[in-house]
Formats: structure tokens, sequence, C-alpha cells
């Protein structure tokens, strides 16, 4: 438990630290030695858990005459999953962030490292913390210190309006979470997630429509961080406006904690009851929506890093649908539940690693070139080898091909959404849209495949071009952050089964009743057999033995190859037979699927949709009637003319003085006299 | 299922789909030279056409490392899709739950093969061709996809050969039949032949994705288009069409190539008779079929 201590020790120390240190290298050095540390830290304390299994839980302090509630850090196999995320993620952040920043010339590194580091903090407190108050505390400050990333560069337009839109749907949408809370508060009259848990069966006992909406101000809160459509209309404006190893946190680590923090609260805050199956529905539609509608806007980006946030929006669609479809059945059928949200979560874990990856690649471009629109830049390969490897790998891994990492995840997805077909006591209508569901995740998994590789294949293929950089070579602490990520990618989808069973621990100590691993993964539950990793001839995934005659095949060919003795020599680009300067012919990213596009680009009235995606999101016009707005408008009809008559009035009188001075000097007789007779009358004649 | 089992049809899948592919390829060549009123090459032409090609001058137009790699892997790939066909038998050599999708993506690596070759390339032909070839991927593979999970809903299980072998037992029923109607109707898109050739068209683009490609690196790309042809006809065959069957793995073999040589029949029978569709027409017609498709889905549910 110290360990976690530790580590917000030394980013705290680094957040004062850098609050002072204006040289950028040497802030940014700070940074990484400060979060190496606490990456450590937080790296033992969560192996350490999830190797044992254990629960550890301390209270810190509490607010007890004032308040029913205490700070207590509780660190379960759930909350150390998303520990080494973080971990992992915000050290390899880190390291790419100490020399990428020299690419920002005239901003200060003040307004970046404190924030990033604060970040840091308070993500490590929303998954650590057991207490509904200071987990809205340590929310709070996630949004607001990632709101000063967003809005880092205070000159650009743009980066002042996503963080504005940023800011305020934020905000309202914690409104909800503090509504709800004061609910609960009311019933439960503790703070603690495990009181919470017990008074909450009172409250769908009693009252059914009340904790429904309490639910439903949750789902919202959580929803919009997570850039659920149509709530997260705020994340492709926002997402891309910071430094790239900032949105690389927010897309690999910030977006996930709101699915954890969904996972969190209908797993162990709220009871399982029939209210977590309907939501569990409602989880799981709005998570498909926003796999198809985001996926397929993605297709029609031709910028790299809003390209990557739309996808950070699809994919956290397939989290939801794992997760829904986890939640709808785990009454009626724990297997297929487990699986569900055993996929869901691998699903976070992957997606946290290839997303930053994907992020930092794009930083990458940046850092060479100045821009990351995929217009301007092609060929990067040539200049930055390992960078085009690694976005290769994440672009496969995000697309779940195998061997690499998504694979496994988006496999247990599909399977327990159309494996729902077999469940005879659910409505018809219900198991057909959970198929349906299916089709579309597998048919936008492919979706995803073709807009990385136009990323792949316009940023890096091709004749080099666009504004380079030329003394600026790619320093090695960037290019090692990048290579960190992809080997964990392709060393989790060469080895699924290590992940696996973290996360089936992870899943298991928030629902207890569930199935063991080995009835789930390796052998037969109930006819059904999953068995991923029994022996091989029983049929079982394991990539490795696959991959053997496969490279044995290619080196055979290559020896082939090899044997023929082809002579090699170096041409021309052939235009078919015409001579063109490369200019006069490039293929730009805009250019790629343009028919696709044509296809599920429309209009509705004045509103353009490009990939069902409006292209400017309609403004929303109220219509108040007028009589209604003069009411309101006391100033105008009230105190105005008030106002008016009384300086009329006391101008009229005003005028007494100013006209002739013999009426003045009149005037002052009468009045004395005036005031003589006045003062004989009240004391009666007596002085 | 044992062992010897294993290797024995992992090595005849391979065989059959990589090298007996050029035979399959000749055989084309040779009806599309009857229906010309041509002579035509003869029928081992196209393994002279790989072998020479070996040897011939590799022409290099860039120095992207992809472009020396993605060859082989557009090979290598078909190679392990293969190893998903039940050829020998009744189940695949490699089978665990949730191959269906491993399949599926599988025939998207061939894909991505092909199209990092030619986007590495540096041709801005073979962009296009690389941009279409990835459309087409994207509107027929759903159809594929929904074929497969109506055989595992109507099967109850997600692997290959589980669904094989309800079918072949329990005979069609009409979602199935609708599915294998389906995948009957893609299959030219599929393979990639006219009229859904829209990636290589020589006329237009000249030969799109295989532009820059010369000697070795164009002799395995050419390999692996022949070997797509052999893959996906087993595919339709033997998942969609599993009968007969005997006991015996080396006849069911010869009954799958009878099979599959009549399936090639038919579909240069299409190639040769069909002009080219464009891409926006070849995307709406598979965009249809997929949403018909769903259809079969349903029946599915409904247990017919």
């Amino acid at each position: 438990m110290q360990y976690l201590y530790f580590s917000f020790l030394s980013l705290i120390f680094a957040m004062f630290l850098t609050f002072f240190i204006r040289n950028k290298n040497f802030s940014g050095f700070v940074t990484l030695i400060m979060t190496s540390f606490s990456s450590l830290c937080l790296l033992h304390l969560s192996l350490d858990i999830i190797i044992e299994n254990k629960v550890v839980e301390q209270e810190i302090f509490s607010l007890k005459p004032l308040l029913n509630s205490s700070l207590i850090i509780g660190i379960d196999s759930l909350s150390a999953l998303f520990l080494l995320i973080i971990s992992l993620v915000s050290f390899c952040v880190t390291l790419f962030s100490w020399k990428y920043f020299e690419a920002y010339k005239t901003e200060s590194p003040q307004r970046f490292y404190p924030f990033l580091v604060l970040l840091f903090i308070s993500s490590i407190g929303v998954v650590s913390v057991k207490e509904l108050l200071f987990f809205i505390v340590f929310w709070e400050l996630m949004t607001l210190s990632s709101w000063f990333l967003v809005v880092f560069e205070r000159e650009k337009r743009s980066a002042l309006k996503g963080g504005l839109q940023y800011f305020i749907t934020a905000h309202v949408t914690t409104a909800f979470l503090i509504l709800a809370s004061v609910i609960v508060y009311s019933y439960s009259n503790d703070f603690s997630f495990r009181e919470i848990n017990k008074s909450f069966l009172l409250i769908i006992d009693k009252h059914p429509y009340l904790s429904h909406f309490i639910l439903f101000c949750i789902f919202i809160a959580f929803v919009t961080k997570a850039g659920v459509l149509p709530f997260g209309f705020w994340l492709p404006n926002a997402y891309p406006q910071p430094p790239s190893s900032a949105s690389s946190f927010f897309g690999g680590v910030m977006s996930k904690l709101a699915v954890y923090a969904l996972f969190r609260f209908f797993s162990s805050v709220i009871p399982l009851s029939y209210h977590t199956q309907v939501w569990g529905f409602i989880i799981a539609v709005f998570g498909v929506f926003s796999i198809f509608i985001g996926t397929i806007a993605a297709l029609t980006q031709d910028e790299a890093k809003r390209l990557m946030s739309f996808h950070a929006i699809g994919q956290v669609g397939y989290m939801l649908l794992g997760i829904g479809v986890g939640l709808y059945f785990i009454n009626i059928n724990p297997f297929l539940a487990t699986v569900s949200l055993v996929g869901g979560l691998f699903h976070v874990f992957n997606n946290s690693i290839y997303k930053s990856l994907l992020f930092l690649n794009a930083g990458a471009i940046f850092y060479k070139t100045g821009t990351t629109d995929l217009n301007k830049v092609s060929g990067l390969i040539k200049l930055m080898p390992l960078t085009a490897i690694t976005a290769l790998v994440g672009s496969l891994s995000i697309a779940g091909v195998p061997p690499f990492n998504g694979f496994i995840s988006k496999l247990l997805i599909f399977e327990s959404s159309i494996w729902s077909a077999k469940q005879s006591d659910v409505l018809f209508l219900i198991r057909g849209l959970f198929i349906v569901f299916g089709i579309i995740s597998v048919f936008i998994s492919a979706v995803t495949l073709a807009s990385f590789l136009k990323f792949v294949n316009s940023a890096f293929m091709g004749k080099l071009r666009g504004a380079i950089d030329e003394k600026r070579t790619l320093p090695w602490s960037m290019v090692l952050s990048q290579m960190i990520l992809a080997l964990v990618c392709i060393i989790t989808g060469l080895f699924p089964f290590i992940p696996l069973k973290i996360i089936y621990n992870a899943t298991i100590s928030c629902f207890d009743l569930l199935p063991s691993f080995s009835s789930v993964f390796i052998v037969d539950f109930k006819g059904v057999g999953i068995n991923f990793f029994e022996n091989y001839s029983q049929g079982a995934w394991y990539p490795i033995f696959v991959m053997i005659p496969l490279i044995l095949l290619s080196s055979l060919i290559f020896a082939f190859e090899k044997y023929a003795k082809a002579p090699k020599r170096d041409v021309e680009t052939w235009y078919g037979g015409k001579e063109h300067s490369p200019e006069e012919v490039v293929y730009k990213g805009h250019s790629f699927y343009q028919p696709f596009k044509d296809l599920v680009s429309f209009r509705i009235g004045n509103i353009q949709f490009k990939g069902f995606y409006p292209v400017k999101i309609p403004k929303i016009e109220f219509k108040i009637p007028l009589k209604f707005i003069k009411i309101l408008n006391i100033d105008e009809w009230l105190y105005y003319p008030v106002v008016d008559r009384i300086t009329k009035f006391f101008e009229f009188f005003g005028k007494i003085y100013e006209i002739i001075t013999e009426k003045y000097i009149s005037w002052l007789v009468f009045g004395s006299i005036f005031v003589f007779v006045l003062l004989f009358y009240i004391f009666g004649g007596k002085l | 299922m044992n062992t010897e089992f294993i290797i024995l049809s992992s090595v005849l899948n391979i065989l059959i789909v990589l090298l007996l592919s050029p035979l399959f390829d000749g055989f084309t060549r040779k009806i599309r030279a009857l229906i010309q009123s041509r002579v035509g090459p003869p029928l081992l032409q196209s393994y002279y056409d790989l072998l020479k090609l070996m040897g011939k001058e590799d022409l290099k137009s860039t120095i992207n490392p992809l472009f020396r790699l993605s060859p082989y892997l557009s090979v290598v790939s078909i190679g392990m899709a293969s190893l998903l066909i039940p050829i020998t038998g009744l189940v695949p050599p490699l089978n665990f739950w949730g191959d269906i999708f491993l399949f599926i993506y599988i025939i998207t690596v061939v894909g991505i093969a092909i199209i990092i070759t030619a986007s590495a390339s540096e041709n801005p032909f073979a962009y296009i061709g690389a941009s279409r070839k990835m459309m087409l991927h994207l509107s027929v593979e759903p159809i594929l996809a929904i074929a497969l999970i109506t055989g595992a809903i109507n099967a109850g299980s997600f692997k290959i050969g589980d669904i094989v072998s309800w079918y072949y037992s329990n005979g069609p029923n009409v979602s199935m039949l609708l599915s294998t109607v389906c995948v009957f109707l893609s299959l030219q898109a599929l393979i990639g032949k006219i009229p859904f050739d829209i990636s290589e068209a020589e006329q237009e683009i000249a030969e799109g994705v295989l532009i820059e490609l010369s000697g070795p690196k164009y002799a395995c790309v050419k390999w692996a288009n022949m070997s797509r042809q052999v893959l996906f006809c087993l595919v339709f065959t033997q998942i969609f069409i599993p009968w007969p069957l005997s006991e015996n793995s080396l006849i069911n073999v010869i009954i799958a190539l009878i099979k599959v040589t009549a399936i090639i029949f038919i579909s240069t029978l299409i190639e040769s008779l069909n002009p080219r569709l464009r891409i926006d027409q070849a995307l709406k017609y598979n965009l249809t079929l997929a949403l018909f498709s769903l259809t079969s889905i349903f029946l599915a549910l409904l247990g017919v």
C-alpha cells in the first residue's frame, strides 16, 4: 500500500517542481524521472495484487463530524488492472514528451507538465478510491487538468472552441453525477461504495422509478466522458488539440477510465437486479451506435489526430457492447456473461495500449513535419522506419488482425453477442438485435482496418513529401516509447493466456457469482466449449504455433528466390509511359475510398452528413415568446419609468436654484421663516 | 483427432491450395481460350510462368522495406487460411472455438498484404488499386461473415468443423440454403475476377496494384491471386456444399478437387461472358446482397 503513497508523493513533487522550471528539456527530464519512479511503484503494487488476487483497503482520513464520508483507498484486481495500464502509458507518454516538446517553440512548459502530472494523479485517484464523494473530487480534478491541456495552445481558435465544448459538456454531466450522489446519500447516509450497495436495494424496492433516474444520471455522466455518441460530440473537437503526448493519455487512459467507472458502478456499487439487465441492454445499444457512426465517420477524416479521436469513440463502443451484453445476461446465463465481460475489459486493456501508441505516432509525424494533415505528408517511412512499423503494428492491432492483441478481445465480444441466439428464454427481437450488433461490429472492424490503412498508406508510404525538417532527427526517447507500446501489443497478441487470466481475476473481483476460469476458458461448461487453451489436438488458439509453419513457408520461398538469383535494379516509378513529376500525380489521403464515402454521405435539410456524422453540429435554437422576455426584464417596465419620474421631479426643483439670484434669496428668506415657524410650532412657543 | 491427422491434413491443405493452384489457373486459361475460339496455352503454362518470373530481373522503384516483405505475406496468409478449411474430412486441421472469426480476419490479411505492397510501391495507379481493393473487401466481407454466422447459429458452435458436421448430417434448411446462394453470388467478388476485378483493371489503371511489381515479387503476388481462387472455391464447396463424403481422407481430397474444378468452370464462364463493373456499382451490388443475406440470420433464429 505504501507504494501507492510513494507514487502519489513523487507525482505531487513533480507537479510543484515543474511549476517553477522554465527550461523545456529540464522540466521534461524531471517529469520523466518522477513519473518513472511512480510507474515502478504502481507496477509493483498492481502486480502484487494481481498475482495474489487480494484486496487492500485503508481509510486515510475521515470527515465524520461534518459528513458521513472518509477517504477510503481500496485496490482490488480491477483497480490493479487499471493501475497497470496507467503506469505503462504514463511512463511512455512522459518519455515521449521529454524531447517532443521542442516542436513547440513559443509555448512554455509551465503550462503543460504540471497539468499532465495532475492528470496522472487524478486518474490514479479515480481508480483507487472506494468512496463516492472523493471519487467525484478526483473525477472533477481529472476533467479540469485535462481541460487545461486542451486549451494549451491559447492562440488557436479550434483549441478554444474544443476546450469550451469539453468544459461545458463535462461539467453539465458531472452535475448529473453529483445529483445522483446526493439522492443516494439521502437514503444511504454514507458515501462509501459498500454502504450505497446495501441501501440501493431499498431504493430499488421502494422507488423503482427513482432508482432508474439515478442509474440514468450515472450512465450519462460516464458515457459522456467516454465519448459515446450522441453524447460524445465534443470528443473529436477536443482530443486533437493538446500536444500528442497528452492526447495519447486522453485516448489511452482517460476515456477508458469512464468505462472503468461504468463497470465499477454497475458491478460493485449497484447491486445486481432487474435494473442491471435493462441498463445492460441500453449500454449495448449506445455502444453499437457509437461503433457504427464513430468508425464510419472516421473513414471520412483527413487529419490524423481527428481520425484517431473518432476511432476512440468507435472503440469505446466495443467495450460498452461487451459490458452491456455481460450485464444483460449476468442473471440469465453466467457463462455468457463472463465471456462478454472479460471480452469488454480485455478490449479496454488492449485499446489503451494501441490507442496511445497511435497518438504517439501522430505526434512523431507532427514533430518531423509540423502537421498531421494526411493530405500534406507522405513517404515518411524513409525518414522514420521504426515509427512506420510501430504505426502498422498499432493499426493492425486496432483492427483486430491476428496475431496482434485486438484479436482475442474482439473475438470474445463477437462470440458473446452472437451467442445470445441460443438463449431461448430471451425475447426473439432482443436476440435478433444482439446478433445484428455482433454483425455490425464484425463489419466495422473491417472499416477500422480500412481507415487505418489509409493513415499508414498516406502518411508513411509513397513519395517523400511535405515540409520536412531535415535537421531534426527523431530522438531515441520518442522511438523507444513507441517501441515499448508496440512490443506490448505483439506480446499480448502472441501469448493471450496471461492477460486473459489477469482480466478474468479483475472481472471476478466485482462479480463473485461467475463460473471459474477453468470452466469458462479451459474445459466445457454445460455442453459449450470455448476451450481456447486446451491441448492443441482438441482445438486451441496458440498463435505462436500457427506462426511457425508460416515462417517456414516464407523462408522457403525466400530461399527459392535466392537460388534463382534474380538480378536487381533500381528504377524510377512508371507512370504508364508518360513523363510526370511526382507532385503532378500524387494520390492524397483525401482520395482514399471516395466512392464508399459518397455512399455514406448525404444531406438532410441544411445539415450535410459525412459518414453518417454531421459536418457541422446544428445549433439548437430556443424561441421564447417576446412577452415572457418582457416580463423578465424588470428594468424595462418597473425600474426605468419610476426612476425617470423621480429624476424629472427633482430636476424641476433643481431649476429653482439656477434661474435668478433674487428668487434664490427670496426662497432663502421664505424658507428660513418656514423653518422658524415649524420649530416654533413643534416646541409649542417655548423657545 | 490425433496429431498425425492434423499434420497430414495441414500438409494436404497447403499442397492443394498453394501447389495445385497454377494447375487450376491453367485450366481457366484453357477454358477461356476455348470460349474465345483459340487454342490456348498448355495446362501447365502457369507453372512455367511462375518459375520463369522467379529468376527475372527485380526492378526496385522504392527503398521501402515493406515493399520487399509483403508479397511473401500474401502467399503465406493464404497458406494459413487453407488450414481452416475442412478438405480431408469434416474437421479442419486448425480449429478452436471462434475460428470462423479467425477465418474472416485471415482473408482480410490476404487483402492487407496486397494493399501494402501496392501502396509501398509509390505508384499512383497502385494507390487507386489499393483503395478499390479495400472497398471491395469492405463490401464483400459481411456476406461471408453473415453466411458463417448463420451456420454458427444453426449448429450452435463457432467452429467451422462443427458447422460442417451439422450441415452434413442435418441436411440443408432454408436459412443455410439462402446463405449458400448469397456466398455463391459473392464468389466472383471474393476471388477478384471479372466482373469484380476492379482493383487490377488492366485497361483502366494498368493492372493497378500489380503495376510496379516484377520478377520474384510479381511471381509471389500472382501465385497468391491464383491460390485465392482455389481457396475461395474450396470455402464454397467444403463449407456450404459438404456432400458427398467418405471415411477415407484421400478419397475426400479427390471429391473436393472434382467439386472445385466444377465451381472454377462455372466461375470462368461468368468471367469470360461478363464485362467489368464500376466500383460504385460493385459496392452497391455487394452491400445490397449483404443486407439481403441478413434475412438468413433471422430464419436461422426461427430455426428453419
